[in-house]
């Protein structure tokens, strides 16, 4: 399974919205992870964005990597809150360090949030076509040759992760252990030379081919489609915009 | 009519060198013409590629005395992507050149560029995936095409520019027999029927004789050919009867008795994705034997081999190597007795010097200085870069540097080794070289296992052939029963690169 999984299209129902509901679904969950602090809301967002994955075709196995690397996330931010947060009750102590009650509630909250807005910066990666992301970014008057690098991006990850694992089995072919995290670090070298070699020619490669292909000829370019909001869209945005402005107005009330 | 391209370049040499790459090259191309370049190692061919695409001096800086004009306009004056409608260039690696997710997209990149209004880039788009064959691939991702369909997706892209001129710099170099005939037929279509102007560049002129009407040949930057009709060393070629004169020897003397050293048995190999690997493979590899594992792209055939290396281990069935069930306890021992040539050898290179890249592999196993010294220097002799035992890996050939990976695995001496198309890309010279040291090895009493596509080769060095067909074993033959199996192979697509006689030759002397 790939460490980084691309755009696939699915042809289910989310392939048809338009990026800035995608986009508005994502920062409404960021920012509900961010004000909120009630256990229910920030322990039910994960759960959603996972069953908003599923139905959107996602399979489950893609949430499996981001997990683990949440996962060892979590642990650094509890062991952060034990040796540093101050409150509650002293429930350890131990020379100058003592852990406080609080840590625990603490650290899980700051997991629960790093966790819905990794899953959801995930899932509209995976669910937004790099073609919509660069009209996007176009409609942010940001110019094509800069947004279109955005595209590109999305095509060349997945190929250089294949290069990556295809470099460590020629290594490992040749002997070089790579069990275990100490191993993998001993073998960096001869890993991570032949891997930024090739990445640089596939750099020069893939630059020379745009380049002659027109690629920045003019100061516009004729993209195959436009971006069209439907009313449902423009409306949902519109409740979302208006459901985190309450929460803020909330917020600043308190 | 007026020339389509005019090159006048005296002397090209690039920043840091004093050495011309490209020399006395006075080059007029009329408008449909048919043109293969070729020659050997190093001789300018890509060098003359980027000089008449303009990469050479808007990319790839350089001092270039003279200039290249297609349709009257000098590159010089023109930025590179200025020079996009005039001229379309395709390079080897066909992932390199796809910049979009979707074919459609990626097709559509170059019209979209030169600011075409919307209806025509659609129209220019379904033109181009029609011709060359793609059409309803629009909105298949790159990444499932197969390296013939990329490459003939990349060609759409270009097609789409309705170029002048089109340059291709070894566009079939890593294609099987049937994306490679897929490819030419294109080419020489586009040339006939829409009297396009095309350059390719390729080591084997004579898989493209009956698209071109003319041959340049390179030699240290100059060209030292240019004829109408495919040169005589490229007729006369024939790689089987080269070898034979040159060994004296077709087969290799492998005992009926020879010692097993690897067996796979009822093994099924299914990826993490769902995709099948392989499926109820069985077959045996002895001592002293050349097995050359042959198949289309995707065939299974490297999921095979890989099995042997304890890269992948079989959902089912079992793997026996050197009499040891593969298992997760004996892998330091498999790796040590089974060597890996992979197809490219840059992901493997990281060394600062040529023996220190073949000494790695002896020194994660501790091998003492003075016997690492010995066994480098030795084997650089066998592969024949001793003279280049100093110098930085990336300063050699693409084909040296392949023999550079094949010296890194012969120093650990190993029972077993695993070619994976270690000839692709390469020209027939440094190809004959590197199974030159492949046959020396079986001939030694090792066991070698080429996997390819290329029946020829096959052909010409191996004593067995297994054929894969759609992740099964569909023929395990030794190389005297080839002619019987002519048809069979056909149908699988493992085109014959020899004529009838040459088979004939087989029977008899294998």
């Amino acid at each position: 399974m790939a460490f980084f999984e691309g755009y696939r299209h699915r042809g289910t129902w989310v392939d048809r919205l338009d990026p800035r509901t995608k986009l508005a679904w994502l920062g409404f969950i960021a920012i509900l992870c961010l004000t909120g602090s009630d256990w229910k809301l920030l322990s039910f967002l994960p759960l959603v964005i996972i069953a908003v994955g599923l139905a959107a075709g996602m399979p489950l196995r893609n949430f499996c990597h981001p997990v683990l690397m949440l996962v060892v996330i979590g642990i650094q931010l509890l062991i952060v809150q034990l040796l540093f947060s101050r409150e509650g009750m002293i429930i350890y102590e131990l020379g100058p360090l003592a852990i406080y009650s609080g840590a625990f509630p603490l650290a899980a909250k700051g997991f629960l949030r790093i966790s819905s807005i990794v899953l959801a910066a995930m899932q509209f990666l995976q669910l937004t076509p790099p073609g919509d992301l660069t009209l996007l970014l176009v409609k942010a008057r940001v110019p094509y040759r800069f947004a279109m690098l955005v595209g590109l991006t999305m095509r060349f990850l997945p190929l250089m992760e294949r290069e990556l694992a295809s470099i460590m089995e020629s290594q490992s072919t040749r002997g070089l252990p790579m069990k275990g995290a100490v191993q993998k670090l001993k073998s960096l070298l001869p890993v991570a030379l032949p891997f930024i070699f090739r990445s640089f020619r596939r750099a020069n490669e893939t630059a020379l081919a745009m380049e002659l292909r027109g690629f920045g000829r003019s100061q516009e370019r004729t993209f195959l489609y436009d971006l069209r909001l439907s009313g449902v869209e423009a409306i949902s945005i519109t409740l979302m915009i208006a459901a985190v402005c309450w929460e803020v107005w909330q917020k600043v009330q308190l | 009519m007026p020339a389509l391209v005019t090159a006048d370049i005296k002397k090209l040499c690039f920043s840091g060198s004093e050495n011309p790459v490209l020399q006395d090259i006075h080059l007029v191309i009329e408008p449909g013409e048919f043109v293969v370049i070729t020659g050997a190692v190093a001789s300018g061919k890509s060098t003359l590629c980027h000089c008449l695409t303009g990469a050479v001096p808007h990319f790839f800086p350089a001092h270039l005395e003279g200039q290249v004009k297609i349709d009257g306009k000098s590159l010089n004056e023109l930025s590179l992507p200025q020079i996009a409608g005039l001229v379309g260039y395709m390079m080897q690696d066909p992932q390199n050149q796809i910049f979009s997710v979707s074919v459609k997209e990626d097709v559509a990149f170059g019209p979209g560029n030169l600011g075409l209004p919307r209806h025509e880039v659609l129209d220019r788009v379904a033109e181009a995936l029609n011709f060359v064959g793609l059409p309803g691939f629009g909105e298949r991702s790159p990444e499932t095409l197969s390296g013939g369909e990329a490459q003939r997706a990349v060609l759409a892209g270009i097609l789409a520019l309705k170029p002048q001129l089109l340059v291709l710099d070894q566009p079939a170099a890593e294609l099987d027999p049937t994306g490679k005939k897929e490819i030419y037929s294109r080419l020489g279509a586009l040339n006939r029927t829409e009297k396009a102007t095309v350059m390719i560049v390729t080591s084997q002129p004579q898989e493209v004789a009956q698209y071109a009407t003319r041959y340049l040949v390179l030699n240290d930057g100059r060209i030292v050919e240019d004829c109408s009709s495919l040169p005589q060393q490229f007729r006369s070629f024939n790689l089987y009867k080269m070898r034979s004169a040159r060994l004296g020897q077709l087969s290799y003397p492998v005992q009926d008795m020879a010692a097993e050293t690897a067996a796979v048995e009822n093994a099924t190999y299914v990826y993490p994705d769902g995709q099948l690997g392989c499926k109820e493979i069985n077959f045996k590899l002895h001592q002293g034997e050349l097995v050359a594992l042959l198949g289309l792209n995707g065939s299974g055939k490297t999921t095979v081999a890989r099995h042997i290396n304890a890269l992948v281990r079989p959902a089912m069935g079992n793997v026996r190597v050197l009499g040891q069930d593969l298992n997760g306890a004996n892998l330091e021992f498999i790796r040590q007795k089974v060597g890996f040539l992979f197809q490219n050898p840059d992901y493997q290179i990281f060394a600062g010097s040529v023996s220190e890249e073949v000494g790695f592999g002896l020194k994660i196993r501790n091998t003492p200085a003075a016997e690492m010294k010995r066994r480098v220097e030795e084997v650089l002799e066998t592969v024949g870069l001793l003279p280049h035992i100093d110098i930085h890996p990336h300063r050699l050939s693409r084909g040296q540097r392949q023999l550079l990976a094949l010296a890194s695995i012969l120093v650990s001496e190993p029972d077993i080794v695993i070619a994976d198309e270690p000839t692709a890309g390469l020209d027939r010279s440094i190809s004959m070289r590197i199974m030159d040291r492949l046959s020396d090895m079986a001939a030694q009493g090792k066991t070698v296992l080429l996997v390819t596509h290329d029946l020829e080769l096959a052909a010409c060095y191996a004593n067995r052939l297994v054929a894969m067909h759609r992740q099964r074993i569909h023929l395990d033959i030794s190389l005297s029963e080839l002619p019987n199996y002519r048809d069979q192979l056909c149908n699988i697509g493992l085109d014959f690169g020899f004529a009838q006689s040459d088979l004939r030759f087989v029977k008899t002397t294998g």
